[in-house]
């Protein structure tokens, strides 16, 4: 009596647990076959997703960024801001459309400069880590072994022949397209790999709702020690 | 009219029948007392020895930017990771890139540190949401309280003692990146030289973030789930990773069996077709 | 790890320096005429049979750039898909551009009608054919999937940035029977439009696609930039991985080549300053 109790949505959190189961099944309706039911809750999802950012992007964006520097600490310099970004509406202008192609002049200008301290910090460390690699067992590297060796010839060959793959201004032609297919056969076994990653990454979105369920709407205990 | 062969029926199972078979097969795992240990793996292990460094006192920055759809995979993460740095009486900081994120974390927190004594403003504090995270960490990096401002609750920066005295993120001992977005390559690239960068993202952004780990760019990994069960092993607690990560291994044994199954048919089948015609 | 400053490693920065030079002189090449030679992606005639079985059919096709923010990666999917209206135009097939970013729907709006004008079709540019649906990534892939369902579209091309939506517009594509062509950067679902598209343009395949059909000097110039310089980071690999060999992993000269401070290791020991 007490479970069925809880279990009702005789409260604002029972209520919103139920809502979400309820959403959470209609969306997963689709996988029976498309629906009226699942067509309501996808355009209710999308309408949602969009306006629920509308609430903190003003509190957290534009009243802390821009409002309060101006009307309470006297940045008056900053008003030109937010009328700044919004000449990206112009866009849809037909006669004012130039406006827009300033600001988005401005954010590639931005990325393309950011990108030079991107490239360094992200590929160069990567690069080095690459050269880090000995090919042979030798008193200059008296940790490095036979193993460590033969993975290392192994990741220069892979990464030569991939990166070989990867060349557009060229013909390839004999030998080069014999490695170049090598570096396919490489990426593939890598794809492999990824693809595996990501299916266990599949289903622990879909453990996520089924342990909402079981956990918060039906308050099952889970089992394997944990919850 | 011809009968169908065993594969060919096969073939042709409804893939809803398969749906219903991989969901259950999830409900009744989920529910199971099962209780599986797991092998420790380096990234899991370098994780935990780089937060084992840390002394106490020192800040953490948690950028946390997950939602309700990666739940099972970042939450069991971010409640064992948070356990740690209290035990290791660390301070920390959360900064998120999404409303919803913004919100899952801070609950999320409130409720761990609540177990543990730790106070909102004086232990850590959330930093609310972000909507440029390149922006922001080069502004923190320059200017943390300009940048910042206040916090989740409204509180300007100044008035927040777990941040007193700090103007920069370099002050910073520890970045910890909860994502299921490729958000570390931005920490990699703009956060201050010299801070640890620790990565815990879903298993689909793990693949492409080993070659981070290799080249030492980020110090340690916990993956998914069973990361998480790894890393709820190592340190002695109880959390959804475990549970988790049962599930997740029986619907991979389900779906190697669908897999075998299915290209045993399609094998059956060519020969069937080849001694027919 | 992370470089802030040029002075960092000033080796890193020539190195960089001399990489942006080589893009800007073969931009500058293409730009005063010179054929520049892209090998033809196999890709491409995948794009024209989709086309040609969609118009057969009858049905739409849908063009999805991602969740792709506005950038390089979108402006380079948004010239693939104008050369697909192109050929679109020529059969009045109906098409739908879907999108999950409101800068890359307007710019799409511009791209799509500009490709109809080019294709001497503009009576047949429709706004509504171009939609933003959502930035919420799940919100984008449930209205994605609801719509190739309900259109039961023939052929879908998705080029840009995917994450985790990607298997879904696959899978759905595939429940409809659609043909589906994918190119992405986006390396961690590569494997789902290999496992589940008929084609897959697998990354820098993409940039090479785009430049192929647009022809554009900017493009073509950077292609063969970034060509010369993989066969700089070849050499340095293979050269660097002797280095190492020869005088082990913490030698100056490695450290050169790519660790923050590495210049002023270098400088100290070629002063006779020891490692």
């Amino acid at each position: 009596m007490d479970w069925i109790l809880q279990f009702l949505p005789l409260g604002t959190e029972r209520i919103s647990i139920w809502i979400g189961v309820l959403c959470t099944l209609a969306i997963y309706s689709l996988l029976y076959r498309e629906n009226p039911i699942y067509r309501f809750f996808e355009h209710m999802y999308i309408g949602l997703a969009a306006g629920y950012s509308l609430g903190p992007l003003f509190v957290d964006i534009i009243y802390r960024y821009w409002i309060e520097p101006i009307w309470v600490q006297g940045y008056w310099a900053w008003a030109f801001v937010v009328p700044y970004g919004m000449y990206l509406y112009f866009i849809f202008s037909e006669r004012y459309g130039w406006l827009s192609r300033i600001v988005i002049g401005t954010l590639i200008g931005a990325s393309a400069g950011l990108f030079f301290q991107e490239f360094s910090s992200r590929y160069l460390p990567q690069l080095n880590s690459t050269l880090q690699k000995p090919l042979w067992v030798s008193s200059a590297n008296p940790d490095v072994t036979g193993w460590d060796v033969f993975v290392n010839f192994l990741f220069i060959a892979i990464l030569l022949s991939v990166l070989t793959y990867f060349t557009f201004s060229y013909e390839q032609r004999g030998g080069v397209k014999r490695v170049a297919t090598v570096g396919r056969w490489f990426l593939m076994i890598g794809l492999g790999a990824i693809f595996g990653n990501t299916v266990m990454a599949r289903m622990a979105l879909l453990i996520g709702r089924i342990y909402y369920i079981l956990s918060d709407w039906l308050m099952l205990p889970l089992g394997g020690g944990g919850g | 009219m011809q009968t169908q062969t065993i594969w060919q029926r096969m073939l042709s199972i409804d893939r809803r029948l398969l749906y219903l078979l991989l969901f259950v097969n999830i409900v009744v795992f989920l529910l199971a007392p099962i209780r599986m240990p797991a092998s420790i793996s380096p990234p899991v292990q370098k994780f935990y020895d780089e937060i084992e460094k840390l002394k106490p006192g020192d800040l953490v920055m948690i950028s946390s930017n997950w939602s309700a759809s990666t739940l099972a995979e970042n939450q069991p993460q971010l409640e064992a990771v948070l356990i740690h740095l209290m035990r290791k009486k660390a301070r920390f900081t959360f900064i998120s890139i999404e409303a919803q994120s913004r919100d899952i974390s801070y609950r999320l927190a409130r409720r761990v540190t609540e177990t543990t004594g730790y106070e909102y403003g004086k232990d850590w504090a959330h930093f609310g949401f972000v909507p440029n995270l390149t922006v922001a960490i080069k502004g923190m990096v320059n200017d943390l309280p300009s940048t910042i401002k206040q916090d989740v609750r409204g509180t300007p920066i100044s008035q927040l003692e777990v941040v007193k005295g700090v103007k920069s993120l370099g002050q910073y001992k520890m970045i910890i990146d909860v994502t299921p977005s490729g958000t570390v390559p931005i920490w990699i690239s703009y956060s201050p030289k010299g801070i640890p960068i620790l990565y815990c993202p879903t298993s689909v952004m793990a693949a492409e973030a080993y070659t981070y780990l290799d080249s030492g760019q980020i110090k340690g990994m916990i993956t998914g789930a069973k990361g998480a069960q790894e890393y709820e092993q190592l340190l002695h607690i109880k959390g959804l990773g475990a549970p988790f990560a049962n599930a997740i291994s029986f619907s991979h044994v389900l779906i190697i069996l669908f897999i075998l199954l299915g290209n045993l048919a399609m094998f059956m089948n060519r020969v069937q077709a080849r001694r027919e015609a | 790890m992370t470089y802030q400053h040029a002075q960092d490693n000033w080796f890193a920065a020539i190195v960089i320096g001399f990489i942006t030079l080589v893009v800007l002189v073969n931009i500058l090449r293409a730009k005063l005429g010179a054929q520049l030679y892209i090998r033809r992606i196999p890709g491409l005639d995948a794009i024209d049979e989709a086309i040609g079985r969609s118009t057969e059919l009858g049905r739409p096709v849908t063009m999805i750039p991602g969740l792709t923010t506005f950038g390089v990666v979108a402006v380079q999917a948004l010239t693939i898909f104008k050369y697909i209206t192109q050929q679109i135009a020529r059969f009045a097939t109906p098409m739908r551009l879907l999108t999950g970013d409101a800068t890359v729907f307007a710019v799409a709006q511009e791209a799509i009608y500009d490709a109809y004008n080019e294709a001497g079709r503009p009576d047949l540019y429709d706004a509504d054919s171009i939609r933003f649906l959502s930035d919420r990534q799940f919100a984008f892939a449930s209205g994605v999937a609801g719509l190739i369902q309900r259109e039961r579209v023939a052929a879908s091309f998705m080029f840009g940035e995917f994450f985790a939506e990607s298997l879904i517009f696959a899978e759905t594509g595939n429940m409809v029977g659609a043909i589906q062509i994918a190119g992405t950067t986006s390396f961690t679902q590569v494997p789902f439009f290999v496992a589940a598209c008929d084609y897959t343009i697998i990354g820098d395949e993409f940039y090479a696609t785009s430049a192929y059909l647009s022809r554009e000097p900017v493009l073509l110039g950077s292609l063969v930039g970034q060509d010369i310089a993989k066969l700089l980071f070849a050499l340095t690999a293979v050269s660097g991985a002797i280095i190492s060999t020869i005088a082990g992993v913490d030698s100056p000269i490695i450290k050169l080549l790519g660790q923050p401070g590495g210049w002023d290791a270098f400088m100290q020991w070629l002063q006779g300053g020891g490692r």
